[in-house]
């Protein structure tokens, strides 16, 4: 329960940070790469004047699926053949705009590398790890993205052509708008209190119900949210949504625990928070039995003085 | 009001099963008396006073205090008798003047008169800088004189005092009667009882002697003396065995002579007052001898024990 | 009327300024504090959705691992106050020598024993009414729920039962004081029939019960049953469990006065237990509360026709 909470904070906190992101940014890239078959050979280019000397880049994986902001690592083996003697490579990956990419090698730590140096007379293939990444602030739109691999020396060059499918992120959150995470309630009144609900995902949720179920709260109490239902909640969007909380006549002074959750119609994202509601002792109540405690004690002073003796 | 009796007794009995605690008393006590019940203990003084209060019923007979039947109307008499018992006791954590205010409010005083008789009171028994302690402080004679002052609250026609010297020492004894003593002089009917004589003999009008639940004697203390043994409270004896008719006729004449008799050789003169001197001239008139006079002053206690040895 | 009035007064500045009832008074209002503890511990758990007379529950929730309830506390404290109040009301006025003196003031006798009784009431009144109005005051600001106006009453109700129970034991103390010449063994003797009632009463309608309809683990309901109206009818001679019954049916509309047994077999045969109107609350205590006022008009009876009728001997 309470790692749940955490997560879901965290993964808030997370939203939170990617949609102010997307405040920031301008629309991202559209998808341009119109193949919907899955090219599994590369393009090979072959240098005519020396027919033996051979660059080839192969990828086992060349389209990778993933959930905006996430990481792309595609492992692109290079080949190289029919040369001389070793030769440096220039590396280059060319991405849609808003991504970032890295050049690793395939195996060892994670320094960026520009160049490569292959042998032309080794029987197996180096293996390089292309690392793609959008940036932290910009979530892509979903769609399909290309990438273009390049590696090139002199006239030499291959290049291989690369897709990071976006898939949408579908998230909420929900907070409140000074960040606190309780309040206080009278019994048998209305007592309000705003909640935000946020699109965290990479894509618009409709309908959003927000509610706090039966389950949810104590017996007795009636929850109602206004708006109940978000229409349209765009990506990156926020929307507050008064809550009237009126305990029961008969709720006894303490804390008690509401829930409220948000979920679209569509049910692919969800999100809740639990709000502390300290249920205060009616005024009026409070002094009555203050007032009453008081009476007795003079009373009782009054019978000690008046019966007693001195 | 003159001839009335305050408290009447008629054939007065009480029985406790089979031991008869007073039988057929007859008593009659005017008003302004200070009359004061003799007798050992268990002779029915304080059975006598118990029914004279109302605390225990006779078994027969008829009781009336200011006309009223203590047993019937119980009120009506305590409203006029002060009672101080035996045993008196106080509230121990109470002050001397708290406990007289408590006695006083059970007489329906207000506070204005209250508190005044209280002070005129305490300061008469002598308690007035005590006012404020706690009985339980007392001594056992300051308790008695709390009790006069107790018994005073309610300016009482009647005040009963049993036993009020029992246990104290001389002084307080004295204190305790000299306070009885003035109570009288108030125009309170005071009924004392006691069984220490000497007290009783001093400050009493009358007194009654009680043995074995009768009052056998009643009267002033000269006039028990008399009919105790016929005589007048003096005897003065000469030891002159005859004295001649004209010698008996002169003594007889001296006022205040009662009798005059033969025991032995001795020639007896009874008489209310001393009279030796007048006795003496009369007897060195007559036969011109000086004789040696023996002077004796009954005591109550004489003729106490006389009834205790006839009944 | 006033000489009551008097020796009414004069008794009630006693108790007050004696250190006995400074105790008794400390010890109650502890009791309340108690009560208060528990439950602001345990009273969100007692209550729920189903809870009709929440406030009502202020006074009857019990630790879960502390041995204590207000109505249990009353239950043993009351035979307590109402002993200390009596035992001594008549013979240390005997023995102290007021007594005659007392009674020789123009009052009547029985304004001295009534006075008395009277003050002790009182006593017993204010401990009560002003430990349950502490309660329900600090309770209204600690739950925050008003009593319903039927609460109002069976908190009243508890009140009134709660002051006829320790009239009981101050008319039985009484009693003993007149008996008894010696403080010291009206006392004992107050407190013998107390822990008698209190320790073996249940041991002995158990007993008596048990020889008469004998239930073992076959036994059918019907047997049970019948076992469990006889051993209860026996326990209704203590007053005690006169009391016990009546405000479990006064504080508890739920309960009645159905004995645990009872009420086991109850939710057995599946009957859903519902709370009471007060009405037939408390037409079922009637018998008991009759009981507990005959009991007490009975010991103060005897005590007073033997103070009235008792001659004041020569000691």
């Amino acid at each position: 329960m309470i790692r749940k909470t955490v997560l879901i904070g965290i993964l808030c906190a997370v939203a939170l940070a990617l949609i102010s992101a997307s405040f920031i940014s301008a629309s991202p890239v559209k998808a341009t790469a119109p193949a919907s078959k899955c090219d599994m050979a590369s393009a090979v280019l072959q240098d005519d004047a020396q027919p033996t000397e051979k660059l080839e880049l192969t990828c086992q994986y060349p389209a990778l699926s993933s959930y905006a902001g996430l990481n792309y690592s595609y492992s692109i083996s290079v080949t190289y053949s029919g040369g001389k003697e070793s030769k440096i490579f220039n590396l280059k990956a060319v991405v849609p705009e808003g991504f970032v990419s890295a050049i690793a090698p395939g195996y060892g730590e994670g320094q960026e590398i520009a160049e490569i140096r292959l042998d032309a007379n080794k029987g197996y293939p180096e293996t390089v790890k292309l690392t793609v990444r959008p940036y932290a602030w910009k979530v892509p739109v979903p769609g399909e993205y290309p990438i273009t691999f390049e590696v090139s020396s002199g006239n030499l060059k291959s290049l291989i052509l690369l897709k990071a499918i976006v898939t949408a992120n579908y998230d909420m959150k929900m907070t409140t708008p000074d960040g606190r995470l309780n309040t206080e309630a009278t019994a048998g009144q209305d007592n309000n209190f705003t909640v935000v609900v946020g699109n965290s995902g990479s894509a618009d949720l409709e309908k959003v119900e927000v509610s706090c179920k039966a389950q949810d709260r104590p017996n007795g109490w009636t929850v109602t949210c206004q708006p109940d239902k978000i229409d349209s909640l765009k990506a990156g969007a926020t929307k507050e949504v008064q809550v009237t909380v009126k305990p029961s006549e008969k709720t006894i002074s303490g804390d008690y625990m509401l829930t409220i959750q948000a979920e679209p119609e569509s049910k692919n994202a969800f999100t809740n928070l639990q709000i502390r509601t300290t249920v205060l002792t009616p005024t009026i109540w409070g002094w009555v039995g203050v007032g009453i405690v008081v009476l007795v004690i003079v009373a009782l002073a009054i019978i000690f003085i008046r019966f007693g003796r001195r | 009001m003159n001839n009335k009796f305050v408290i009447e007794t008629q054939n007065l009995t009480k029985k406790y099963s089979k031991f008869v605690a007073v039988d057929d008393l007859n008593l009659q006590i005017l008003e302004g008396e200070v009359f004061g019940f003799l007798g050992p203990n268990g002779a029915g003084k304080t059975t006598t006073i118990l029914m004279l209060m109302g605390f225990c019923e006779p078994t027969s007979g008829l009781v009336r205090v200011n006309g009223n039947d203590p047993a019937r109307e119980p009120i009506k008499v305590k409203k006029v008798v002060g009672y101080m018992p035996e045993k008196i006791g106080f509230y121990d954590d109470l002050t001397a003047r708290e406990n007289l205010e408590y006695t006083g409010r059970l007489n329906g005083l207000d506070s204005k008169t209250l508190g005044d008789r209280i002070d005129k009171l305490l300061e008469e028994v002598g308690l007035k800088d005590k006012s404020g302690q706690v009985v339980g402080k007392f001594s056992h004679g300051m308790k008695q004189r709390l009790g006069i002052a107790d018994v005073m609250i309610k300016q009482p026609g009647v005040a009963i005092f049993d036993e009020p010297t029992s246990g104290i020492d001389p002084e307080g004894t004295d204190q305790v009667l000299n306070l009885i003593q003035d109570m009288a002089k108030q125009k309170v009917t005071v009924l004392i009882s006691s069984h220490q004589l000497h007290q009783v003999q001093r400050i009493c009008t009358r007194v009654g002697i009680f043995s074995k639940g009768k009052m056998v004697a009643a009267g002033s203390v000269d006039k028990l003396g008399r009919d105790a043994f016929r005589k007048g409270k003096f005897n003065i004896i000469l030891p002159v065995a005859q004295l001649t008719d004209n010698v008996r006729d002169d003594v007889m004449k001296i006022p205040g002579v009662v009798a005059l008799e033969t025991i032995a050789n001795n020639t007896v003169v009874t008489a209310d007052d001393d009279i030796s001197k007048q006795l003496e001239d009369v007897v060195l008139r007559s036969t011109g001898l000086r004789v040696q006079m023996k002077v004796e002053e009954f005591q109550l206690e004489e003729v106490y024990m006389k009834y205790f040895k006839e009944s | 009327m006033a000489g009551l009035i008097e020796i009414f007064r004069k008794e009630l500045a006693d108790n007050f300024n004696s250190k006995r009832f400074l105790i008794l008074f400390l010890l109650v209002y502890l009791a309340g504090a108690a009560t208060i503890y528990i439950a602001a511990q345990n009273i969100r758990a007692t209550v729920d959705d189903s809870t009709r007379y929440i406030f009502l529950n202020l006074f009857i929730v019990s630790g879960s691992n502390i041995p204590f309830s207000f109505p249990l506390f009353m239950s043993i404290f009351i035979p307590i106050i109402g002993i200390a109040l009596g035992f001594d009301a008549v013979n240390s006025e005997r023995t102290s020598g007021n007594l005659s003196r007392l009674l020789s003031q123009p009052i009547y006798r029985d304004n001295v024993i009534n006075g008395k009784f009277l003050a002790g009431l009182v006593m017993i009144a204010i401990l009560i009414v002003s430990i349950v109005t502490l309660v329900a005051g600090l309770g209204l600001r600690m739950i925050g729920v008003p009593p319903e106006a039927e609460e109002i009453l069976r908190l009243c109700m508890f009140v009134i039962v709660s002051i006829l129970y320790g009239a009981f034991w101050m008319s039985l103390a009484v009693l003993f004081s007149v008996v008894f010449n010696k403080a010291a063994t009206s006392a004992l003797a107050s407190i013998a029939i107390w822990l008698f009632l209190f320790l073996f009463m249940g041991l002995i309608a158990n007993l008596i019960a048990v020889t008469v309809v004998p239930i073992n683990a076959d036994s059918t309901v019907e047997q049970i049953a019948s076992f469990d109206t006889l051993y209860r009818m026996i326990n209704r001679i203590s007053p005690g469990t006169l009391y016990v019954e009546s405000i479990q049916a006064v504080l508890l509309p739920i309960l009645g006065t159905s004995s645990p047994t009872m009420m086991m077999i109850g939710i057995y045969s599946g009957l859903k237990p519902t709370p009471l109107p007060l009405s037939q609350s408390l037409l079922i205590v009637w018998p008991q509360l009759v009981g507990l006022l005959a009991l007490t008009a009975i010991c103060f009876a005897i005590a007073y026709i033997k103070f009235m009728r008792e001659e004041i001997r020569a000691t």
